[in-house]
């Protein structure tokens, strides 16, 4: 029997005419990766799944937007996850009244899940959580998705060149603070 | 290209693209690589970059605990599209527009009645009403 694979390309002509079954489809492939970036990028899973269902919305309601002359479904649906995520982060400050930052959780991973961690991705991954939110973006499109320069610069709306800068800040802030974690004590 | 700016370059390049040639721009990848083999240094910029590109790879590679797709697409189809293009930035600041221009001669002079849904509405305050009434959308809070 020929089973034949559609691809986000045509779904989403699908989607835009209001096709329930494509648009399920389409999530079906577009989930996995959009749920990766949005938790690199917000830094937590709750966070991330929210960012997630706002652009899944945006998929459903604004495919006939979508210029295929502009790049793939993919890079698209990218850019959504992350200006969800970003845009969310930009309200979190807004909103948020000064007392309330004693009472917010930390970026930190729980202590549980660090736990269960290598020391080494332990202190990378609190490091990562002291970057911006633009600069989590950015790694985890160019280095986590393999994302061209001009793809993460789309995905951010801003310049490739601006990208490059973004990136180098980033990595640099992360060696100066890997360079300054002290090294763990282990037991073993 | 010779001189302080080939060096200074390929430091920008290994900077910012990490240690993996194979991810530096195309039309630069020659001048940075040969840069790299004449320049001690930048040697030990990129193999530098080299340990912190492993050590972001691992970070964007630790598995994300899946989510449901089936129920996230469902969820996302729960408002139907025609309202939400009404409610979008657009259609909101139109339906205000027209709302105003309908109001706008209309002057009460006598008593009004209490509308049948404000009655339900229990509230300590006009501002907690105003939350039960209206939350606007992040598109109708930028047109607001």
């Amino acid at each position: 029997m020929l089973h034949i694979v559609e691809t986000p390309a045509t779904l989403i002509v699908r989607v835009a005419a209001g096709d329930v079954r494509a648009f399920t489809t389409l999530v079906g492939q577009l989930h996995g990766s959009g749920l990766r970036i949005a938790t690199r990028v917000a830094g937590d899973r709750a966070e991330a799944e929210d960012a997630l269902q706002g652009a899944l919305t945006r998929l459903w309601t604004e495919a006939g937007r979508f210029d295929p002359a502009k790049g793939s479904v993919g890079g698209w649906f990218r850019r959504i996850v992350v200006n969800q995520c970003l845009d969310r982060r930009r309200r979190l400050k807004l909103v948020a009244p000064i007392e309330a930052a004693a009472n917010v959780a930390s970026d930190f991973p729980d202590p549980f899940a660090s736990a269960s961690a290598n020391a080494r991705a332990r202190r990378v991954d609190a490091a990562m959580a002291m970057l911006g939110p633009r600069q989590r973006a950015a790694i985890t499109l160019f280095h986590g998705e393999g994302a061209s320069m001009a793809e993460v610069a789309a995905a951010l709306d801003t310049t490739p060149k601006a990208v490059e800068g973004l990136l180098a800040r980033a990595r640099s802030e992360l060696s100066r603070l890997l360079a300054s974690d002290r090294p763990e004590t282990r037991d073993e | 290209m010779t001189g302080f700016y080939f060096y200074a370059r390929a430091a920008e390049i290994i900077a910012a693209y990490g240690g993996d040639p194979a991810r530096w721009p195309d039309d630069e990848r020659a001048n940075a690589l040969a840069a790299v083999s004449i320049n001690p240094e930048l040697r030990t910029a990129q193999s530098a970059a080299a340990e912190l590109d492993a050590d972001v790879m691992a970070w964007s590679q630790t598995p994300v605990a899946p989510g449901n797709a089936i129920a996230a697409a469902t969820a996302a189809m729960r408002v139907p599209r025609t309202y939400l293009r009404w409610a979008s930035g657009t259609g909101l600041a139109a339906a205000i527009a027209a709302s105003l221009i309908v109001l706008a001669p209309v002057h009460r002079t006598g008593p009004v009645a209490p509308v049948a849904v404000a009655a339900r509405i229990v509230v300590s305050d006009e501002s907690t009403a105003f939350t039960q009434v209206f939350t606007p959308t992040p598109d109708e809070e930028q047109v607001l």
